[in-house]
C-alpha cells in the first residue's frame, strides 16, 4: 500500500488582512452598546425635588409625577429633609420638560377625595397617588427644587381666563372652591376669602375661564348665591338655592345685565352683592362712582331703617342709607335724642350725565328742595316693617332749605313719616276687628254646641238609636222582599186585570140571581098569604104540592148557591192575594178591596142564606 | 504514527480531499481550507469579545417589561432572579440563574481559557481541554433557555390593558450574547489543542 500523497497543492500566497474581518463584529457590538448606554443617559431625566408636609403615599419607584394626565416622571428617592420638617421626594422627570420647570411650576399629590362638587382621584384608590405637576408653557429659569401644595390649586395657570377681585362685607358661606356660576353653568371657581387689609370686608379672588371670561364686563355684577333664600313680599313666598353645591360651600353668580360696559382688565376689582335683586337694583348706579353723602335727622321712629336701605326719589332707588346712628340734640333747652341717618345718592341714578359729580347732584337737590322736596319715612311694603327713606315733592308749606352740618355734610328737611298713617290706619282695622261682637258670638255657639252635647247625650236619644239600627236592619233584610214583591207585582198584575175582567163579567149574573132568589121568596111569600087567606083544604095539597114545587125550586136554587158562593169565594181570595201583593198603597186598590170586601161579605151573606134554608126550609115558610 | 499535520498535509473539510499545508483553495471543491494557525483564533477571540461585550446591557437593562393593570415593573436577569427567590420558587430561580449567569459566565472563562492556554508552547492536559471544549459546544444553546422564555411569556402574556409581558432590551443583547459565544466556541478549532503538541519541527 502506497503511502497516500497529496495533490499537486495550488498555492497561493496567503495575502489579506493581518486582522481578520471578524473583529468587525465585537467593534460593531461594542459601538451599539456604547450607543444605547448613551442614549439611555442622555435620556435619563433631570432630578428634581420636591418638598411635602407627608408623603401620603408617595413610594419610591413606583409613585409617578405626571402632566396633563400623562406621566413625565418617576419618584426615585422619599427621604426628610434635614431638619425633619419635610419629606423630600426626589423625582427623575423627562428631560425635555426640565426647562419648563420655573418658579411658576406646582406638585401636588392626587388622593381620592370627595367634596360638595363631587369625587375626585378615584383611580388613585387602585393605582395608588400619584403626583401632579403643573406648569406653564414658557420656558424659564429651571429649578430643580420645589415646594409641593396640601391640595390641588384651584386654577390652573396655564388655563386661559379672567381673574377677579370681588369685595364683599363677610365671606357669608363662601368657602375656596366655590363655583363661579354663569345662568347656572360654572365657569370658574373662588379662591379662599381673604380680610381686606382695611379689615372691614373680605376679598375673595376668583377665576373665570375662557371664553366666559368676556362677558364680564365692567357693569357686570356679582351675587352670593350661597345658601337658601326665602323670601316674603308683595309676589308671594319665594325659595332660592342654586345648587347642591352651592349650598353647601357657596357660590357666585354674575351677569352683565347692560351692555356698554368696558372688557374687564385681569384683577378688576367686583362688589359682591347679597342677592340677585340687589344685584340688579344696583345696576344703574356704578360703585365706584363718588356718591353724594347728605345727612337727614328724623324724630319718629325709625325701627326698621337699617344700613343700606333704599333711597328712593319718586319711587326710583337713588341711593342708600350708609349710616344710621342715635344723636343727643338740644330742642327747646332740652336734651333730647333723634335718629341721624346718613344718605349716599349716586349722582348718576339722579338723571345726571357721568361727568357730573357730587357737586351738579348737590346743586340739583338744593333746588328741589326749594321746590318742596322733603325726606320722610316709608314703609318699604306692607308685609314688612322695613322701611325706605323717599325724597318726596310735597306743595311748600314752609320753606326749608339745605344746611350744612358741624359734620360737613349737608342736611336735608324732614317731614313726619308716612309710617305712622299706616299705623294709624292698621290700628283703625285692629279696632275694628276688636270691637266685633266675638265674645257673644262665641258664647252662643258654646251654647249651641252644649244644648247638642245635651241632647246627643240623652237617653232618649240613646235609646232610639238601638231602633234605629234594627230599623235599619229590618229594612236591609226586607230589600231583597221588596225586590221580589216588585218583581211579583209586574208578573201579577196582568192577572189582576183578568181577575177584574171577570169579576165584571159575574156581577150581572150575580145580580140576576139575588133578583131571582128575592123573586122566589116573594111567590112564597104570597103563597102563604094565599094559604093563610084560603085555609081550603082543597088546595091544601095542591098548595103544598106547589110549595113542595116551590122548595125544590128553591133547593135547587140553593144547590146553585153553594157552587156560587164557592167560585165568589175563591175570586174573592184570590182577589185578594192579588191585593195582598198590590200592598195597601193605591187607592184603585183599596176601592178593589172594598170592593171584593162587599163580595165577600155578600157571598157570606148568601152562604149563610143557603145554609138556612138547606137547614131548614119551612123557614120559608114559616117566614123566619 | 504520522499525523497528517506532521506530513504537512491539511483536508478539505468539504470534500474531504488532501492539499498540502499552505494552500488557501481546495483544488477540487474550492472551497476555503481551514487554517490551523494561530490566526484562526482571532475569530474566537472576536466573538468572545463580541459576546462578552453584549453581555453587559443584558444584565443592566430589563430582560421583562411586565405592565399589569396596577403596576409597571421591569426587570433584569439577576432581578428577576432575585424576585423569584423572594417568591419561593427556588428551583426556578436556580435555573434562571444557572442558565443566565452561571453558563454564559462559564462559557466566557472556558473559551478564554482554552484560547490563552495555547499560547504555552507545551501544554499539558490536552484530554481534559478537549473535554472541557466539548462540555462549552454541548451546554451552549442552553443558555438560550432565558430567551426562549422571555420569547414564550411575551407571546402569551398579551392581556392588553390587564396583564402584558414585553421584552426588554436585554432580550436582545442576551440572545446575541449567547449567539456570539456559540459561534466563538465554534470557531474554536479543538485540533488546535492537539497541535501544540505537534507542531513539525
Amino acid at each position: 500500500m502506497t503511502e497516500p500523497t497529496a495533490a499537486d497543492p495550488v498555492v497561493r500566497r496567503a495575502r489579506g488582512p493581518r486582522f481578520s474581518v471578524i473583529w468587525l463584529v465585537p467593534i460593531i457590538a461594542l459601538a451599539v452598546s456604547l450607543g444605547i448606554a448613551w442614549q439611555t443617559y442622555a435620556d435619563r431625566g433631570v432630578l428634581i425635588e420636591i418638598a411635602f408636609d407627608s408623603a401620603s403615599g408617595i413610594a419610591a419607584e413606583k409613585t409617578e409625577l405626571r402632566y396633563r394626565d400623562v406621566t413625565v416622571g418617576l419618584v426615585e428617592q422619599v427621604r426628610f429633609s434635614g431638619d425633619l420638617s419635610k419629606v423630600i421626594a426626589s423625582v427623575r422627570i423627562n428631560r425635555d420638560l426640565a426647562p419648563y420647570l420655573d418658579e411658576d411650576a406646582d406638585f401636588w399629590v392626587v388622593r381620592p377625595e370627595i367634596t360638595a362638587q363631587g369625587i375626585s382621584g378615584l383611580s388613585t384608590v387602585l393605582s395608588g397617588v400619584y403626583i401632579v405637576g403643573q406648569w406653564d408653557s414658557s420656558p424659564g429659569t429651571a429649578q430643580t427644587s420645589f415646594e409641593g401644595l396640601e391640595d390641588a390649586p384651584l386654577n390652573d395657570p396655564t388655563e386661559e381666563g379672567t381673574r377677579i377681585r370681588l369685595t364683599a362685607r363677610d365671606s357669608n358661606s363662601i368657602v375656596a372652591g366655590a363655583p363661579i356660576l354663569y345662568k347656572g353653568i360654572p365657569v370658574g371657581n373662588v379662591e379662599a376669602p381673604q380680610l381686606a387689609e382695611s379689615r372691614d370686608h373680605v376679598v375673595i379672588t376668583g377665576f373665570i375661564r375662557a371664553p366666559y371670561d368676556s362677558i364680564i364686563t365692567t357693569d357686570t355684577r356679582f351675587w352670593d348665591i350661597s345658601g337658601v333664600s326665602v323670601s316674603l313680599d308683595t309676589s308671594g313666598v319665594s325659595l332660592n338655592f342654586a345648587s347642591l353645591a352651592s349650598l353647601v360651600q357657596g357660590g357666585v353668580s354674575f351677569d352683565t345685565f347692560v351692555a356698554g360696559g368696558r372688557p374687564a382688565t385681569d384683577a378688576e376689582t367686583f362688589p359682591l352683592y347679597a342677592d340677585e335683586s340687589a344685584a340688579r337694583s344696583s345696576l344703574l348706579s356704578d360703585p365706584t362712582a363718588e356718591r353724594l353723602r347728605v345727612m337727614v335727622i328724623f324724630d319718629g321712629a325709625v325701627g326698621g331703617l337699617t344700613e343700606g336701605a333704599t333711597v328712593r326719589f319718586r319711587g326710583v332707588p337713588v341711593g342708600e342709607v350708609d349710616n344710621v346712628a342715635m344723636i343727643a340734640a338740644d330742642r327747646d333747652g332740652r336734651k333730647v335724642v333723634r335718629m341721624r341717618a346718613i344718605l349716599a345718592i349716586s349722582p348718576a341714578r339722579l338723571g345726571l350725565s357721568e361727568d357730573d359729580g357730587v357737586d351738579e347732584a348737590m346743586d340739583l337737590l338744593t333746588a328741589y328742595v326749594e321746590e318742596g322736596l322733603r325726606v320722610r319715612l316709608a314703609t318699604a311694603s306692607l308685609l314688612s316693617s322695613e322701611l325706605v327713606v323717599d325724597l318726596v315733592e310735597l306743595p311748600v308749606e314752609e320753606e326749608a332749605e339745605i344746611v350744612m352740618t358741624e359734620m360737613g355734610l349737608p342736611q336735608l328737611p324732614t317731614i313726619e313719616a308716612q309710617v305712622t298713617d299706616l299705623n294709624a290706619t292698621a290700628e283703625g282695622v285692629f279696632q275694628r276687628i276688636n270691637n266685633l261682637p266675638v265674645e257673644e258670638v262665641l258664647a252662643s255657639i258654646q251654647g249651641l254646641v252644649d244644648n247638642a252635647s245635651a241632647l246627643i247625650a240623652s237617653e232618649d236619644i240613646r235609646a232610639v238609636a238601638p231602633g234605629i239600627n234594627a230599623t235599619l236592619a229590618d229594612l236591609r233584610a226586607l230589600q231583597p222582599e221588596v225586590t221580589e214583591t216588585l218583581a211579583n207585582f209586574r208578573s201579577i198584575s196582568p192577572e189582576v186585570n183578568a181577575t177584574l175582567a171577570e169579576f165584571r163579567t159575574i156581577a150581572p149574573e150575580l145580580n140576576e140571581t139575588l133578583d131571582e132568589a128575592t123573586a122566589t121568596l116573594e111567590e112564597v111569600r104570597l103563597i102563604v098569604a094565599g094559604l093563610r087567606e084560603s085555609g081550603a083544604t082543597e088546595n091544601i095539597n095542591n098548595v103544598f104540592a106547589s110549595a113542595a114545587n116551590a122548595a125544590d125550586a128553591v133547593e135547587a136554587a140553593a144547590g146553585e148557591l153553594p157552587k156560587l158562593t164557592a167560585r165568589l169565594a175563591t175570586l174573592a181570595s184570590r182577589t185578594e192575594k192579588v191585593i195582598d201583593s198590590y200592598g195597601d198603597n193605591s187607592r184603585l186598590i183599596n176601592g178593589a178591596l172594598s170592593t171584593l170586601r162587599d163580595v165577600s161579605e155578600a157571598a157570606d151573606a148568601l152562604r149563610s142564606l143557603a145554609r138556612a134554608i138547606q137547614r131548614n126550609p119551612n123557614s120559608l115558610i114559616i117566614g123566619r | 504514527m504520522t499525523t497528517a499535520r506532521q506530513a504537512g498535509l491539511i483536508a478539505c473539510v468539504t470534500c474531504g480531499r488532501v492539499e498540502h499545508r499552505g494552500a488557501l483553495h481546495c483544488a477540487r471543491c474550492g472551497d476555503t481550507l481551514p487554517e490551523h494557525s494561530r490566526r484562526s483564533l482571532q475569530a474566537v477571540w472576536a466573538w468572545l469579545v463580541a459576546g462578552i461585550i453584549v453581555y453587559i446591557p443584558a444584565n443592566t437593562y430589563p430582560m421583562l417589561r411586565t405592565s399589569t393593570l396596577l403596576d409597571k415593573t421591569e426587570s433584569t436577569i439577576v432581578g428577576g432572579a432575585i424576585e423569584l427567590l423572594q417568591y419561593g420558587s427556588y428551583g426556578v430561580a436556580f435555573i434562571v440563574f444557572f442558565a443566565s449567569i452561571v453558563i454564559p459566565i462559564g462559557k466566557f472563562i472556558a473559551i478564554g481559557y482554552l484560547a490563552l492556554s495555547l499560547r504555552r508552547a507545551r501544554p499539558d492536559r490536552v484530554h481534559q481541554r478537549h473535554v472541557l471544549y466539548e462540555v462549552v459546544e454541548f451546554i451552549g444553546r442552553w443558555s438560550m433557555i432565558d430567551v426562549f422564555v422571555v420569547a414564550i411569556l411575551s407571546a402569551l402574556v398579551q392581556l392588553g390593558s390587564v396583564a402584558t409581558i414585553n421584552p426588554g432590551i436585554a432580550a436582545v443583547s442576551f440572545l446575541l450574547s449567547v449567539a456570539f459565544t456559540m459561534l466563538s466556541a465554534q470557531s474554536f478549532d479543538p485540533k488546535l489543542i492537539w497541535d501544540a503538541d505537534e507542531e513539525p519541527q
